[in-house]
């Protein structure tokens, strides 16, 4: 456990690399996007709109939670840039399996994240008025536990709930990335095309940027359905108490991590290979 | 004085001779990696036009599902977008090889060295370097299917005017954009290392908020976000702008077919021809603030690169 905490630390430290303004203009980038997104789906409340069962505070915790775990709800391994830089090779000179010492990095990679962003996001936000603990705590939806409650068991359930669903989330996005990384060594040269094209399926399907709910057509109800729905979408719904039974969401998660995680590992395996790599 | 405006007049000549020398040498080179390398060049073509779209659609579809989204409607929102599609396609067509869009990379890893040594002065290599008409063609082409789409749905029948500002617009929104980037990345010069990527994450700034109706936010903020971070001009102000919600914008456009008039006039009400439109002066005005502010950051950043260089490179050859 040592060796992989030790990389997380590397990985956490080498953010800093850059210096600050490179950390920062990225965060500055995320604070934008969200207050953006907070004021649009205010003004949309404010015209009257229905908002797909949502109620406002919901859907502005939903566009919060969304921002500052972006980096869990849509994991990126050093996996493809790896391949891409050559730098793949000095991986297998390390004492830790390829994907585990992957993971590891990915993980200590979200701590600056989480440290000076999520955190100081999510109090301004309370200090705003908007507080994600509230949600937490008024969410009633586990009629299915007659927990229809308010208070401190429902808000421990809902946590728990929400944990669980989370580090699901994680670990499906793990597997994604891992299936993706294979397909890459496949189309060699076309890792950025195939990384852009990954981007574009995540930014739509997973619902982090627009809640399932409020597409038109239903579609959200397919999308929910889809591998990259239970990555995001899943893990907010439970956390705000909307979506339905969150049971069915986290069993939903828990099929596509066995379906992913099996293809992930025969394919890493496979595409190992045919790995060429230059320089690193 | 005639001679000195003579002289004037063949220097300029010269340079837009030179200028599109250099545009067909771009060309060429781009036509060269298509015929060489097409199944690459036609998957980067694809990537483009999906990861643009993807971004779009998301809005596009909640102007489907709520009809009206800060008091623009789904049509007007399907215009915007096509603009802002227009708008990076540009960027993406004559700017993007060699990173002249993204210049705090070149900035940052000292690679102006490689710009100083060309016999062709810098504006002149930035302007064409960036230019690949085939492999960076696929955006433009979308935002222009776009644009005329929603364009015959809001019932617009274009005139020449009114295709001439659009295309005065998109030049503005572009050097917005560019001027932005520009600004930010005179501090590569500075801190190469932490500034590096700096371009990206302004242009990703553009990239992610450029597509957002603006309406529904309060007067303050809306006024902010064309000024001080002008997001609002790089397609919201212009494509309202065009559609003439509620000014005298509608410069050489008849709206041909009356049913559409209501989804056009979504905004505030007609205000005649008579008053000023202050959307085009704060267009106008913050175009040449930004390009004279590049223009100056960026002129300055050179100086002091000049003197110093690039601290980056090790003896060995390794960039830190």
């Amino acid at each position: 456990m040592r060796k992989y905490l030790i990389t997380m630390r590397l990985s956490a430290s080498r953010a800093f690399d850059g210096g600050l303004l490179y950390i920062l203009s990225g965060y500055l980038l995320k604070s934008a996007s969200l207050i953006i997104l907070l004021l649009l789906w205010r003004a949309l409340a404010q015209q009257g709109a229905d908002l797909g069962g949502f109620t406002l505070e919901q859907l502005l915790t939903y566009t919060l939670l969304a921002s500052v775990l972006s980096e869990q709800l849509n994991v990126i391994t050093p996996a493809t840039t790896a391949f891409w830089e050559g730098a793949i090779i000095s991986r297998y000179m390390r004492p830790l399996p390829v994907l585990a010492q992957m993971m590891a990095e990915t993980a200590g990679s979200w701590l600056p994240g989480l440290l000076l962003y999520s955190i100081p996001t999510v109090i301004i936000a309370s200090i705003a008025g908007l507080n994600p603990g509230g949600a937490l705590l008024s969410n009633t939806g586990f009629t299915f536990l007659a927990l229809t409650h308010t208070g401190p068991l429902a808000a421990l359930v809902n946590g728990l709930l929400f944990l669980i669903s989370l580090l699901l989330a994680i670990s499906l996005g793990f597997a994604m990335d891992f299936i993706f990384a294979s397909l890459v060594i496949y189309v060699k040269n076309a890792s950025y095309q195939a990384y852009q094209i990954r981007r574009a399926i995540v930014a739509l399907f997973s619902g982090a940027l627009i809640p399932f709910a409020l597409l038109p057509w239903g579609m959200g109800r397919i999308f929910e359905m889809l591998p990259f729905g239970s990555t995001a979408s899943a893990p907010l719904l439970v956390f705000i108490g909307a979506g339905g039974n969150p049971i069915r969401l986290i069993l939903l998660q828990l099929f596509w991590n066995l379906v992913f995680w099996a293809a992930a590992l025969i394919l890493f395996r496979r595409s190992e290979e045919r790995l060429v790599s230059y320089g690193g | 004085m005639t001679g000195i405006s003579g002289k004037g007049l063949c220097f300029a000549v010269s340079n837009i001779k030179r200028l599109i020398q250099l545009w067909g040498i771009s060309a060429k080179l781009d036509l060269l990696w298509f015929l060489r390398d097409t199944k690459y060049c036609l998957m980067t073509m694809f990537a483009d036009v999906v990861a643009s779209l993807s971004s779009f659609v998301g809005v596009f579809l909640l102007a489907e599902r709520f009809g009206n989204i800060g008091g623009m409607n789904r049509d007007q929102i399907l215009f915007m977008l096509g603009y802002a599609s227009i708008v990076n396609g540009v960027i993406t067509m004559c700017f993007s090889m060699n990173n002249v869009a993204w210049i705090s990379r070149p900035v940052g890893r000292g690679q102006m060295d490689h710009k100083l040594i060309q016999p062709v002065p810098l504006w002149m290599q930035l302007l064409t370097e960036g230019f690949i008409p085939i492999s960076g063609s696929s955006f433009l082409l979308c935002g222009i299917g776009i644009t005329c789409y929603a364009t015959g749905r809001l019932g617009l029948a274009p005139g020449l005017l009114w295709i001439l500002l659009f295309i005065v617009l998109i030049i503005c929104s572009v050097a917005i954009i560019l001027g932005c980037s520009y600004i930010a990345s005179s501090l590569a010069f500075y801190a190469p290392v932490a500034a590096e990527e700096i371009s990206t994450t302004v242009i990703a700034l553009f990239n992610d908020l450029m597509i957002f109706p603006l309406g529904g936010l309060s007067a303050v903020l809306r006024m902010a976000l064309c000024t001080v971070v002008p997001i609002g001009l790089a397609a919201w102000l212009p494509a309202n702008f065009l559609l003439g919600q509620s000014g005298v914008a509608q410069v050489g456009v008849v709206q041909a077919d009356a049913t559409h008039v209501g989804a056009i006039q979504v905004g505030a009400p007609q205000a005649g021809a008579t008053q000023p439109d202050l959307r085009g002066v704060i267009i106008l005005i913050m175009t040449i603030a930004v390009a004279m502010l590049a223009a100056t950051s960026f002129r300055k950043g050179m100086k002091y690169y000049v003197k110093r260089g690039s601290t980056r490179y090790h003896d060995r050859g390794h960039r830190s």
